[in-house]
């Protein structure tokens, strides 16, 4: 029964995620500015061509990494080809496809993709928005993960920004757009870069501050009854590194039924006082309520003695962290609130959950909603060690990620594989697979469906960039498949009945009245290039074919075919043939599904 | 997964064999059909010919109800004393009166819920939460029979809408009574539990789904599945086939998940356009739900719905900071939801079988954080509808002492104030159960808690 798999399900909440070290040496360009709040101005480049140390990670992976070998024993078919172009990019094109076939090395392709420099979304919104309209950010998002070269890099930075999550929903980040485009590109070029580093950014980061209230937390205060905001504290080891149960490196919390927590109430009231005495940058002295106040939310946080009281608001008494580890009293200390900050930043990073945990949020964000636990322990052995003794080298763990051989065979390796495709991934995907173009009505160079391109968008769908209901994220990575299952589909918890119906009519919409022979209507709308198909149209065998190629990574089944060709064989009309065809498969429940 | 939850699911299972014919299956398929065999539903005592909707109203993130029900006389200088500046000034307290508890207040942006009080049409349910047995402050330092993970929002919603305190276990007590009450709906298309607040655990069930509606859209038909459509047929064919596809758990349920969408807003469409329940127009995004649940409500006739048990939710409550001005626009919208909601169920004349409820992750520390509160355990919930016996509180209010508070889970030095729940989760819902005539025993088997505490029914309903 499939209840009784319900038994073995390990019952830990995954959440969290990963990091990595700024590698990149992108320079931030915000980081000196000392510009009010999101006024600022900064150079117009959209991609940064330093890329130093990203050279440095492919050098590590390569050196380390077993897939390697694995993968290099791999001929490079197009279904394979394009099933790791759907794993690690917002989707196929046909040309990607061809190419990465007659490469036919897999980890090159990675290897070439980690090298590629950032597109950043800053610049663009530091020039089109005013720091408090929201849709510039989600046009050059839309605007990047469409055209630029850096996909794997960019794909993996969604997934970083649906664990380490910061959302404008919330009121105090609404009106920061500056400070919110920043955390996200900060989540790029920290892509490939070292989980500690990543994990320092995105604690010190002035909108993690203000979303889960680190930013001005206060020592306890007897006087007042007051103690220190436990919501980081809590959250960063809840959600961003080790979770609630001790895991082994398979992932597994035991004993099952009855597992070991990772921490305790008195845990987080510990961390809660490693986490005081942190001011926005340019506000020393403020201890204000961070409400409405205007500061440069780019520039990390800092920590500030200038306090009303004279005195410190960083708490330096003893504190107990993970594992009992001991940090001593730094009352003596001069730089007591930075160095508690990184001693406990150090605690959580060599954590043994870290590998194990993250690696498992890592790759049911690109790979598989039930990873099995051999293909959770490769993962974590190689966050734990890239083969150099580094621990936390994300390039090397995102790469053990895709090149794994439970990745690349899929269901032949494991019965359970594949995954919900998010709802943003499947406009994405339908777009890049057919060249979306503007629409020829736009001057602003903004990618729309229909008439929407950013605040609607998440109305169709579920979802939008960096604007989760809540530090949970849009799903929950338990989340089951369905009631009675005991497998887990994160994505299928926005894969609503009213969801399923709007991505529906709105595909549909895209795929029969907004394609470049249709040049009715919505000039703003953005085109589909549908030459190819109608072009093939004659031979309706030859269309599916194609169509499976590139939007199913060629797992349609022979009876399916079979179905769409006949039905493709009462139409006379190519165009029609070809909008038809397209439909179909973008409306199956295959396509909604990468396996 | 633990021993408990093997007994639960095996006494689960076997139960649902005892019972009859599970109307649903038509529309709601279930993964890969191995137990739809074991088919299911439905209780003796439910009267099918008394119409009834439940309305769970979740406060997602942790709600500090302790600012929403304030004590009064000498209880109130605790309060103040312990909560310090998040707490509620004496001015801007509603005044109130308990038989029991003497006189209290209502936080004054919650004028509504106040008058519902007044008006014996709304009951305070003090200090409720998850509990897996009666807990002392003893039995928490022993760490004797504890939910798990308490203090974390994901485990403990999950608990609190599980019943159980146990994470092994998925199964919401809303779906579970809805699972017995479904031979009410039997001739209509709908189910009986429905969602406008997205996926939750409370109205998980063995068998059947479910529905998410989207309160700020349209129900409209989906038009590559509609029958005038070119694709009706070859699209359907696809989804027959992904469903039988052996071995791809994935395609089956999302092929199962775009017929259930087709058939939702095939279904409901018709209904919510005919039913606009205009004196009610909504502006909040609760309102924008309780809009919703209330076009649904108006149209059980015609949807043939004899039972609906609904799942709404308003999310931002986890006010660690900035509290005393967060918390102004939520109960502002909380208490102009529930009273814009409960005004529309009188005028349809629906009152006395419509039951609303409030609940949350936890409720706050009594203690502040600078500016605002963190992560505590009881809380209060408030239950209106016509069938309440209101204007009364139902359990007694927890110690708000500063310090030797013998309800308090935290030690002095650390002013903790999380609040141990006097009353469990499991009461309240055996409570809701009764009225929607649900068995004792059926009840067991859905809070499996309720055996361990002697009030079974708290008595807040008529």
């Amino acid at each position: 029964m499939r209840i009784l798999q319900l038994s073995f399900l390990v019952l830990f909440l995954t959440a969290c995620g990963g990091g990595s070290h700024d590698s990149s040496t992108v320079t931030d360009n915000t980081s000196n500015s000392s510009d009010s709040s999101d006024t600022n101005n900064s150079n117009d480049q959209n991609s940064d061509n330093s890329q130093d140390s990203t050279d440095t990670h492919t050098n590590t992976a390569n050196e380390n990494n077993s897939n390697d070998d694995y993968a290099a024993s791999i001929t490079v078919t197009p279904k394979i080809a394009a099933k790791l172009l759907t794993q690690a990019t917002f989707g196929p094109s046909e040309t990607a496809i061809d190419h990465l076939v007659s490469q036919n090395n897999l980890s090159a392709w990675v290897d070439q993709q980690i090298s590629l420099p950032v597109s950043l979304s800053q610049p663009y919104v530091e020039a089109n928005s005013n720091g408090s309209l929201k849709s510039t950010r989600h046009h050059i998002w839309w605007k990047n993960i469409l055209e630029g070269n850096d996909q794997l890099r960019q794909r993996v930075a969604f997934a970083l920004s649906q664990i380490f999550v910061i959302s404008d929903r919330d009121y105090e980040l609404s009106n920061s757009q500056y400070a919110v485009t920043n955390y996200y590109d900060m989540l790029a070029k920290n892509a490939f870069g070292n989980y500690r580093e990543l994990l320092e950014k995105v604690t010190l980061h002035p909108t993690m501050g203000i979303y889960l209230g680190m930013v001005r937390n206060q020592k306890a205060n007897p006087g007042l009854r007051i103690r220190p905001d436990e919501n980081y504290a809590r959250e960063v080891l809840q959600l961003f590194s080790i979770g609630l149960y001790e895991l082994n490196n398979r992932g597994e919390a035991l004993p099952a039924g009855n597992p070991i927590p990772t921490y305790t109430q008195k845990t987080i009231e510990d961390f809660a006082k490693v986490f005081t005495g942190w001011n926005f940058a340019d506000s020393a002295g403020i201890w204000v309520s961070n409400g409405l106040t205007t500061y440069d939310k780019r520039i990390p946080m800092v920590a500030d003695d200038d306090t009303p009281t004279g005195e410190s608001f960083h708490d330096t008494s003893a504190k107990t962290l993970l594992n009992g580890f001991q940090l001593a009293s730094s009352a003596n200390s001069a730089t007591a609130t930075e160095d508690d900050l990184k001693a406990a930043l150090d605690n959580i990073f060599n954590h043994p959950n870290v590998g194990p945990f993250f690696g498992k949020l890592l790759i049911q964000q690109l790979t598989t909603s039930n990873p099995s636990p051999e293909y959770i322990e490769r993962v974590a052995i190689t966050f734990n060690d890239n083969g150099q003794g580094i621990r936390g080298d994300l390039g090397a763990v995102i790469k053990a990620i895709l090149l794994d051989k439970e990745a690349i065979n899929g269901k032949a390796e494991n019965p359970n594989f594949g995954k919900v495709k998010e709802p943003l991934l499947q406009l994405s995907q339908l777009w890049r697979a057919f060249d979306v173009q503007p629409g020829a009505g736009v001057t602003d160079g903004v990618y729309r469906l229909y008439d929407k391109a950013d605040e609607g968008l998440d109305e169709v769908f579920g979802q939008a960039i960096l604007k989760a209901p809540s530090i949970f994220n849009f799903y929950s990575p338990d989340n089951l498949l369905s009631s009675n299952s005991g497998l887990f589909a994160p994505e299928m918890q926005i894969m609503t009945e009213a969801n399923i119906a709007s991505i529906h009519n709105a595909l549909r919409t895209q795929i029969y009245a907004f394609n470049n022979q249709n040049n009715d209507g919505w000039d703003i709308a953005s085109r589909i290039n549908i030459d190819k198909p109608i072009q093939l149209a004659s031979n309706s065998s030859a269309l599916v074919n194609y169509l499976d190629k590139l939007l199913l990574a060629g797992e349609l089944s022979n009876a399916k075919k079979t179905i769409i060709t006949n039905h493709l064989n009462t139409i006379n009309d190519n165009t029609e043939r070809a909008q038809e065809a397209i439909f179909l498969i973008i409306a199956s429940a295959q396509f909604m599904v990468q396996e | 997964m633990t021993k408990r939850k093997y007994i639960n699911n095996a006494s689960r299972r076997s139960f649902l064999k005892n019972i009859g014919v599970f109307p649903f299956l038509k529309y709601t398929p279930l993964l890969s059909g191995t137990i739809l065999g074991s088919a299911l539903s439905s209780s003796a005592s439910a009267d099918c010919n008394q119409q009834q909707s439940l309305v769970c109203v979740f406060l997602l993130g942790g709600a500090d109800s302790y600012n929403f029900v304030v004590p009064g006389g000498s209880a109130y200088n605790e309060y103040a004393t312990t909560r310090g500046n998040m707490a509620v000034s004496r001015e801007n307290l509603l005044s109130s009166n308990d038989a029991v508890q003497g006189a209290f207040g209502f936080n004054k942006r919650l004028p509504g819920l106040h008058d519902l009080y007044q008006n014996e049409r709304l009951a305070v349910v003090s200090n409720v939460g998850n509990l897996i047995r009666p807990t002392t402050k003893s039995d928490f330092n022993a760490s004797k029979s504890l939910p798990q993970s308490l203090f974390a929002h994901d485990a403990q919603q999950k608990l609190w809408q599980t019943g159980s305190g146990n994470l092994a276990d998925s199964f919401g007590w809303g779906g579970s009574i809805a699972q017995r009450i479904t031979e009410c709906n039997s001739s209509s298309t709908i189910a009986t539990s429905i969602s406008t607040a997205g996926s939750n655990k409370w109205l998980n069930n063995l068998q059947q789904n479910y529905i998410s509606l989207n309160p700020n859209a349209d129900i409209v038909q989906m038009r590559g599945l509609s029958p005038s459509s070119s694709t009706k047929n070859t699209l359907e064919a696809l989804l027959n086939e992904s469903k039988a596809e052996q071995g791809s758990f994935f395609k089956q349920q999302v092929a199962h998940a775009i017929t259930r969408a087709d058939n939702t807003a095939n279904g409901l469409s018709d209904a919510i356009r005919d039913n606009p329940v205009a004196d009610f127009s909504p502006t909040g995004r609760l309102e924008q739900q309780l809009h919703l649940v209330a076009r649904m409500i108006s149209a059980r006739e015609q949807l043939n719905m004899g039972k609906q048990i609904f799942f709404v939710g308003l999310g931002g409550w986890d006010t660690h900071s900035n509290q005393n001005e967060r918390l102004v626009p939520l109960m502002t919208e909380l208490n102009s939801a529930l009273t814009s909601f409960q005004a529309s169920i009188d005028r349809m004349g629906k009152a006395d079988n419509v039951t609303t409820f409030t609940a949350s992750d936890f409720g706050r520390t009594l203690t502040s954080n600078g500016d605002g509160t963190d992560h505590g355990w009881g809380g209060h919930s408030l239950v209106m509808g016509g069938a309440v016996k209101g204007g009364q509180i139902y359990g007694g209010f927890p110690s708000f002492a500063a310090s030797n508070n013998p309800d308090d889970a935290g030690d002095d030095d650390n002013f903790a104030g999380r609040i141990i729940p006097t009353t469990a989760v499991a009461q309240l819902g055996a409570t809701l159960a009764d009225w929607m005539g649900i068995t004792r025993a059926e009840q067991e088997v859905m809070l499996p808690n309720l055996a361990n505490f002697n009030q079974k029914n708290l008595g807040f309903m008529k």
